[in-house]
């Protein structure tokens, strides 16, 4: 049973429809206003200035990330960094307040509510017309225009045909929510990496989307490939150890197989173990198998 | 040993934890993609020992919150952790002969 507004269920179908939107065409002199507009509300200053940017930069995150310099550098908060400056990063709250002033129920919405619901209005305009991401510094509004996003069911960005993310300046690539330099991503989803190729990504999660996404008969492609223990995990779960050789290399690779209870994943975690029980426990740095009362 | 886990997060039973300083956020660590393992309820007291131990928590009606560990179909699934006393270590793999961290 839906609990909330015939009005307030066509905002959030209006908000899907903008942000699952193929195309669209920048009006940069009303997308900017709209946020000008957003001072007006609060009373403040307008920036005197104004620069826009074509995708997410450093120099953009610099500017946003100002007044968080706590935060690490590296890439892998940028796209938590930026969605602090997203237009729509109070999708939640703004939704609530919107269905909070069509149906009050005991306690009647202040002028505040209502000056917040103007200002969520705003960033929706700004965001048809074609604002993504905004912040301001030393008079200036940095604003970079709105990517095209494509996600999966799941809502994790993904997509097998096109870039996940695109701007005019820049594109990113992501199966199921990981992100792929443009090479590795036109690998996997032709279907023409290896599985030594897979085996040899460094990063758990990047292989398991490729392991995901590959023809698992290229596995007796390996060299010398062997299953050499195999249990049932606490949940069920089959568990594996797989060994097989690559190129120039002495040593056989070793990795544990196993299934991720909340997800359902299939992991491959490198070891240096000959049996399941000893290669879970030492991935938590035990050296003998240990007692797991429960897992999620 | 006596241990839960939550994800690349391992919940190590211990009798008593270490004088150490308390954590002022609500994130135990963060995952692949910022995706965060947070709590609400108990203690987080972070010491990296070495590769696997970064810390250790005082369960005390903690629910422990991640995007995909966990029971649930919310925005963010929630697991309850028995009350008692926790040393926390992290996933690792052996990558080209080095220690390198999970983060699934």
């Amino acid at each position: 049973m839906v609990d909330y507004s015939k009005k307030t269920q066509e905002k959030i179908d209006y908000l899907c429809k903008l942000a699952e939107r193929k195309s669209y065409k920048l009006n940069k002199k009303k997308a900017q206003e709209e946020l000008l507009k957003s001072y007006d509300l609060f009373d403040l200053k307008r920036p005197k200035k104004i620069k826009w940017y074509d995708h997410i930069t450093n120099a953009f995150l610099d500017r946003a990330s100002r007044s968080s310099r706590a935060y690490s550098a590296s890439r892998a908060y940028s796209a938590y960094r930026a969605s602090s400056a997203s237009t729509d990063y109070d999708f939640d709250y703004g939704i609530c307040t919107f269905e909070y002033l069509q149906n009050p129920g005991g306690e009647q919405p202040n002028e505040n509510d209502k000056k917040y619901l103007k200002f969520f209005e705003l960033m929706i305009q700004a965001k048809k017309y074609g604002v993504g991401y905004f912040c301001d510094d030393n008079d200036t509004l940095h604003i970079v225009t709105c990517p095209i996003i494509i996600c999966n069911e799941l809502g994790q960005y993904h997509s097998i045909e096109k870039p996940a993310i695109s701007w005019e300046g820049e594109k990113l690539y992501y199966l199921d929510g990981v992100s792929f330099e443009k090479k590795w991503w036109n690998k996997i989803r032709k279907g023409k990496l290896s599985a030594e190729e897979v085996f040899a990504i460094d990063n758990i999660e990047p292989r398991r989307v490729a392991y995901e996404l590959m023809d698992k008969t290229k596995m007796k492609k390996l060299k010398n490939y062997k299953v050499i223990d195999e249990k049932i995990d606490d949940k069920n779960n089959p568990m594996k150890i797989i060994s097989f050789n690559v190129q120039n290399m002495d040593e056989n690779l070793i990795f544990y197989n196993c299934i991720d209870p909340s997800t359902d994943r299939e992991y491959f975690v490198q070891t240096k173990e000959q049996t399941c029980l000893k290669a879970k426990s030492a991935s938590f740095g035990f050296d003998k198998p240990v007692k797991w009362i429960n897992e999620w | 040993m006596k241990c839960f886990r939550h994800g690349e997060i391992c919940f190590e039973k211990v009798k008593v934890i270490p004088k150490l300083d308390k954590s002022v956020t609500k994130e135990l660590l963060k995952g692949s993609h910022g995706n965060s393992h947070l709590f609400d309820g108990g203690e987080f007291y972070p010491e990296k020992r070495d590769d696997f131990i970064f810390g250790y928590f005082k369960a005390k009606n903690t629910i422990l919150l991640h995007i995909d560990h966990g029971i649930g179909k919310g925005e963010l699934k929630k697991t309850k952790l028995p009350d008692g006393n926790y040393r926390l270590r992290r996933q690792v793999e052996w990558i080209n002969e080095q220690l390198r961290q999970v983060e699934d």
